[in-house]
């Protein structure tokens, strides 16, 4: 039987696959999807949001987004939320191993039509100085003291170093410097 | 799709050519690269976006178009 076939239909929006459906799963996992999205979801897909369902710790149910696609380990678009005191676990997997790869939106009162003659300007910075793709590296070598450094003051440590303005650290999640994380915490590889 | 299905479906020269024909500015190390993120390869947005809406998950309220693009 197909794993799809084992799919209770909660909403128009949200499927939902039972504990049951397989052992190890001890929380539900969730599907936001429409029946047009699902239909086009891969199998692995709704294989890899069981398999979250069974980490520790995890609330309530592991979810998919409706953009949900074959990913490593987690689904891209998985979300899994864990709490510590329930045996949760940090799942470096949850984020497909690219920690901090994120968005960014930032706004400007420039116009299209002002930046279309200059476009090729900011983009062509941007390519030079991002490390970018595999086997891409970055402008900065540090040591492993220095590195930790880096861990405990955040961005903090960039602003010294004169890689951002304090501003920065106003726009920034936790001014930058993530509490409770010290790097000694963590293996040293 | 997976990315290694996105890089085998979509040759990324044309992909080039078609995108600097809508006007958007190309920076990429490799056309294979730039394949990965061959916009076939991912699910059609208004369909994800009215999903989460109708979910009440999220509240659309501004589309961006892309005008530049800068990949590894």
């Amino acid at each position: 039987m197909a794993i799809s076939e084992h799919l209770q239909r909660i909403s128009d929006t949200l499927r939902e696959l039972p504990p049951r459906y397989k052992d190890g799963m001890r929380v539900p996992a969730r599907i936001y999807a429409t029946d047009k999205l699902l239909a086009g979801m891969d199998e692995t897909v709704l294989q890899q949001i069981s398999n979250v369902a069974g980490l520790p710790g995890l609330t309530e149910a592991a979810l998919c987004m409706p953009d949900g696609h074959f990913g490593y380990g987690f689904p891209i678009g998985g979300v899994a939320a864990m709490d510590v005191d329930q045996g949760g676990v940090i799942s470096p997997g949850g984020i497909g191993f690219d920690i901090n790869c994120g968005m960014r939106l930032v706004r400007t009162n420039l116009t299209h039509d002002e930046v279309r003659p200059y476009l090729h300007r900011p983009a062509d910075r941007l390519f030079e100085r991002v490390p970018a793709g595999v086997g891409g590296t970055g402008l900065i070598k540090m040591s492993r003291r220095e590195f930790a450094d880096v861990c405990e003051r955040g961005a903090h440590w960039c602003v010294e170093q004169g890689l951002g303005w304090e501003e920065d650290l106003l726009v920034t999640e936790e001014g930058g410097k993530p509490s409770s994380a010290p790097p000694t915490a963590a293996a040293g590889r | 799709m997976s990315r290694s299905k996105a890089r085998k479906a979509w040759q990324g020269r044309s992909l080039r050519q078609q995108l600097e024909a809508r006007g958007v500015y190309i920076r990429s190390r490799s056309d294979k690269g730039l394949a990965e993120e061959a916009g076939g390869a991912y699910k059609q947005i208004d369909d994800v976006v009215e999903a989460t809406r109708l979910a009440g998950i999220s509240k659309p309220v501004v589309r961006l178009r892309p005008i530049g693009n800068v990949k590894g």
